[in-house]
């Protein structure tokens, strides 16, 4: 594995394995978070043949990114990766079902399992415009609260899975006004954190801490997104497949699933 | 044959393609839809786009989705 110098390589590796004709990929970094990853020694590229893998760190375990020609490629560079890459590695395999389910078995057959499959939920923005209603206790949060942001998700969340952001991320995004918070004395009640890109809204996460479930702070959060979000025509979120409960409550808010799936594998070292 | 505009269209139904100059952007295509896009357009004027190709750049408006049809000698 080797660490690229710079988002130019990254893309120069790119460019190289994309030339061998159609290809299939999970990996759709934007240029910033890209540089962000390299910044902090994160990223690293591993060329096998036709096949590129993009591995990256995350707290105690790896992401695992592919760029291949086909599916076909795929099972002969997993096996020269894993005599190279003695560590958790997770890998999301993203699509509509009939996409995903033949590349998971190429993973399956180099040794992942599967861990949980998260669903994609849409929502289309409507035209009668909900004001913010006053709440003195539902605020932006500030810089300083990513530490507790991040601790919070990190309790609450499968690190495998979903794609916790941690304190710095969640520092970037209170200062850049995308974390909503419900503060209840010194402690947080509840969040949402979401990403706005011209007419889209991505769901991140929304999250009501334990003691104070059943008091409205989810309801509320969720309102008052829909209200700071005027002009978004798609909200879109991932939620773990068997999440029932979750999965009721952004139906109810008027969310549906649209095809979508993540299928999450991984393979622990032998 | 449909039109690049019904082609955009059965992608992302709630969105108006027409007044956008900037899909991307404008938040009314994301990674996964523009991978859907670039099969549609194949399997929709019967061509095979490259890897190379396969860019936000390529697919971010009318325009540069008809000049990359245009390299593979479609005229929409």
């Amino acid at each position: 594995m080797n660490q690229p110098a710079s988002v130019g390589v990254v893309y120069e590796h790119l460019e190289r394995a994309k030339r061998t004709g159609p290809f299939i990929t999970n990996f759709y970094p934007s240029q910033d978070k890209l540089q962000r990853w390299l910044d902090r020694g994160e990223l690293f590229l591993n060329p096998l043949g036709d096949v590129l893998f993009v591995l990256r760190r995350d707290r105690d375990f790896l992401h695992l990114y592919y760029l291949a020609s086909s599916a076909a490629d795929l099972p002969a560079a997993l096996d020269e990766l894993d005599a190279s890459v003695r560590e958790t590695t997770t890998v999301d395999i993203l699509g509509k079902r009939e996409q995903v389910a033949p590349l998971a078995e190429k993973f399956l057959e180099a040794g992942f399992a599967d861990l949980c499959a998260l669903h994609r939920m849409t929502r289309l923005g409507d035209e009668t415009r909900t004001a913010a209603t006053a709440d003195p206790q539902l605020v932006f949060a500030d810089k300083s609260d990513g530490n507790a942001l991040a601790g919070m998700l990190e309790t609450a969340l499968d690190r495998f899975a979903e794609q916790i952001p941690d304190a710095d991320e969640m520092a970037r995004a209170a200062a850049d006004r995308k974390v909503l918070i419900i503060r209840s004395g010194t402690a947080i009640a509840g969040m949402l954190f979401y990403e706005v890109t011209g007419q889209s809204s991505l769901l991140r996460h929304w999250l009501v801490d334990p003691a104070h479930r059943d008091q409205r702070v989810g309801a509320r959060l969720m309102r008052r997104y829909f209200a700071e979000c005027v002009d978004v025509r798609r909200f879109l979120l991932w939620v773990i497949s068997d999440n029932d409960n979750a999965i009721d409550r952004y139906k109810h808010y008027g969310y549906q699933q649209d095809g979508m799936i993540d299928q999450v594998m991984i393979r622990r070292p032998s | 044959m449909k039109s690049v505009l019904e082609v955009l269209k059965s992608i992302r139904p709630e969105f108006d393609f027409a007044t956008s100059e900037d899909f991307v952007a404008d938040g009314m295509l994301d990674s996964f839809d523009v991978i859907t896009l670039i099969s549609e357009l194949d399997k929709c004027y019967g061509i095979s786009i490259m890897g190379t190709d396969i860019l936000p750049e390529n697919v971010r408006s009318l325009a540069a989705i008809t000049r990359l049809l245009h390299k593979y000698g479609v005229t929409p």
